[in-house]
């Protein structure tokens, strides 16, 4: 028995090791088999000849292989299907470098490994090789090649997918100008409705990387690329219709950059739109989020982002629109108020970074309505830290300020022994008020004082000619102006002493009487 | 015989039944031709309406009437909407309040005036021999706005 074991030993060391080539093996039919999983071991005698390895696949995996480099010999590294079409080939190296593929998508059936070298004067006819090979199981792993749109590599939307940055050229490109390798992958959004996407890529050492987001007919809907090298990248409320396939684009953005060793992690969410944040790509009027909640939140990323929101007003009552935007780290946001026809009616940016901004009211009617929010620099990004905008319509009713009344041609008509109430806000407002006199009297004008604005108080005639003025002596100070006055009308302009100045929070209460 | 006096019923009965422009109801009156306003010579008063129509569809018929010290001094001629209309008057010579009113014609129904709300503001106008009162309205958003700018002009000599 123990004779027995001892032969048989030797045999049994051999079963478990290294399977190594069997010569001649430089085309499929004559392959060395190899099992998925298993180190392979040859000697490139003659190295213009390849040396073919096959795999036999028993179930969907990925599977890698590493080829220990070896002196003189710039090995190239190839897999092929069950036909012989090559599905990647791998140089990465020059002479003596190890070779790799990384996560190559199997099914069951038979592939093969391609071992040859591209050294024309390489001479090392002994020095043996190992091909080192890993079979894996696919769920949550890249599959490549997936280096195409066509072969996109479908994903769950709510999952993780792990893959690399490698290899860092696809040498089966059609293009010999083509650098750098894409990833690609396909999310199939069933359910019929309006959908965000959020998509995390993790940070990989060495790499910057950039992900674009695609609709089925090849237009590109969105680029990020806010992270640098080493960092990841993140798409947050991205917005998307179902029934409809997205193809996410992932790459390196310079040419010939990878990562061997450190994988990347691409995550996706697909969350069911409840109006409560915005949808993008909401950059442009056309594409503007309905803001039908009382308010929504956002974020501004990428650099340069513009949110636009739209708010639909179906009665054809007057009625103030106010809005709150909230600040965010870092960042000086502009909330700007604009048309039917996107045009400007307000551009609000009275406070600095990181403060909020307050549209305080502007007078609307039935249509559409846009609020627009963006970063002042158009330089910033940060898909981390959200705004909120809230909105409220308010009735207008008399005694209300009714903006815009910045100019004679949009003044706000006020009768004598009326009052009403406004704000010196954004920067640089000035409200403008008419007011007629039926009789020849002496007509007083009080404005109350509010802080933060020394206002001054100019009194026109019917055909805007300066009359009088005055001012407040300082910051909060009310305002009085008397005068005799014929039978006309009369305008009175409203306006802090400095434009700079300006109050969000606190209303101005201006009353025209008549002695 | 039984059968012929039924006919000659069902055909007196039909006879009696009402036609069929009674049963839609009444027809409305043919709608009244507004006479385009007569040519003023040396007019001291202009007024301009016009308004901003982005849709080709919401364009609708209106016309303004305009008041002086109270009383009706004439009205632009009615016409779309979104067309320029000028009306030329010669107004008494003095410092007087000039209201303008806005009548619409909708869809369905008779003219109509424009919410008191909406209406152009009332504002003095001084009319003086040798220089024209120049009043420019324009109304937007479907009436729900209206800028009214007022400017003087040298009479032409």
């Amino acid at each position: 028995m123990k004779k027995l074991i001892f032969c048989l030993s030797p045999l049994l060391l051999l079963a478990c090791g290294p399977t190594r080539e069997v010569e001649p093996n430089n085309s499929y039919q004559q392959a060395t088999p190899l099992k998925p999983g298993a180190t392979g071991v040859g000697t490139m005698k003659n190295s213009k000849d390849p040396h073919w390895w096959r795999v036999d696949v028993a179930a969907d995996g990925v599977l890698s292989a590493k080829l220990g480099g070896i002196r003189d010999i710039d090995f190239v590294l190839s897999a092929f299907d069950k036909d012989r079409r090559e599905l990647v080939r791998i140089d990465e190296t020059t002479v003596g470098g190890d070779e790799q593929v990384l996560d190559l998508g199997v099914a069951p059936g038979i592939y093969y490994l391609t071992v040859s070298n591209k050294n024309p004067a390489a001479n090392n006819p002994s020095q043996e090789y190992k091909l080192v090979t890993k079979f894996e199981p696919s769920a949550g792993r890249e599959r490549q090649p997936n280096f195409s749109a066509l072969t996109a590599q479908p994903i769950d939307a709510g999952g993780v997918t792990r893959g690399w940055y490698w290899p860092t050229r696809n040498l089966l490109v059609d293009d010999p100008q083509a650098q750098g390798v894409d990833h690609w992958f396909s999310v199939d959004v069933q359910k019929q409705g309006l959908f965000l996407l959020n998509v995390d890529v993790s940070e990989v050492r060495k790499v910057d990387p950039i992900l674009e987001v695609y609709d089925t007919n090849g237009y590109k809907l969105i680029t990020v690329d806010q992270g640098g090298v080493g960092e990841g990248e993140s798409l947050r409320s991205f917005g998307v219709r179902g029934p409809a396939k997205y193809l996410l684009r992932l790459r390196s953005k310079y040419d010939n950059v990878g990562n061997s060793e450190d994988p990347f992690d691409l995550m996706t969410e697909l969350l069911p739109y409840q109006g409560r944040t915005e949808f993008e790509p909401n950059n442009q009027r056309s594409d503007a989020t309905p803001l039908e909640l009382d308010s929504i939140q956002g974020t501004i990323a990428p650099a340069g982002d513009s949110d636009w929101y739209k708010i639909s007003i179906a009665t054809e009552a007057k009625q103030i629109l106010r809005a709150e935007l909230t600040g965010v780290p870092g960042m000086d946001l502009v909330l700007a108020l604009k048309d039917t026809l996107g045009n400007d009616l307000l551009v609000v940016d009275n406070a600095g970074k990181e403060q909020p901004e307050v549209l305080t009211g502007y007078g609307v009617t039935k249509g559409d309505y846009y609020l627009v929010v963006s970063e002042k620099s158009g330089k910033k990004a940060d898909n981390r830290n959200s705004y909120t905008l809230s909105k409220k319509l308010i009735p207008w009713q008399s005694g209300l300020e009714w903006e815009p009344n910045d100019s004679t041609a949009t003044v706000q008509s006020l009768k004598v022994g009326d009052s009403v109430d406004g704000y010196f806000a954004p920067k640089g407002d000035q409200d403008w008020y008419e007011f007629n006199v039926y009789q020849k009297g002496t007509v007083e004008l009080d404005l109350t004082g509010v802080i933060n604005a020394a206002p001054k108080l100019t009194l026109f005639d019917q055909e805007y000619k300066e009359l009088a003025s005055a001012s407040a002596a300082k910051p909060g100070d009310p305002v009085t102006l008397t005068r005799d006055l014929d039978r006309g009308t009369y305008s009175v302009r409203l306006q802090p002493a400095d434009p700079a100045q300006n109050n969000v929070r606190d209303k101005y209460s201006f009353r025209v009487i008549q002695r | 015989m039984r059968s012929l006096s039924f006919a000659a019923l069902v055909l007196l009965g039909a006879c009696a039944a009402p036609r069929p422009a009674d049963v839609t109801g009444p027809v409305p009156p043919p709608r009244r031709v507004e006479p385009a306003p007569a040519e003023v010579k040396d007019p001291n008063f202009i007024l301009i309406v016009s308004e901003s129509v982005p849709n080709p569809d919401d364009d609708g018929i209106s016309f303004t009437k305009v008041f002086a010290d109270g009383k009706e001094v004439g009205k632009t001629a009615v016409g779309r909407k979104a067309e320029e209309r000028t009306l030329r008057l010669k107004l008494p010579v003095g410092n007087q309040p000039i209201r303008l009113e806005q009548w619409v014609l909708p869809g369905v129904g008779e003219w109509s005036r424009l919410a008191d709300s909406l209406q152009p503001r009332e504002r003095f106008a001084r009319v003086e021999d040798g220089s024209i009162v120049r009043l420019e309205l324009r109304f937007a958003e479907g009436e729900a706005s209206n800028t009214l700018t007022v400017s003087r002009e040298a009479a032409a000599r």
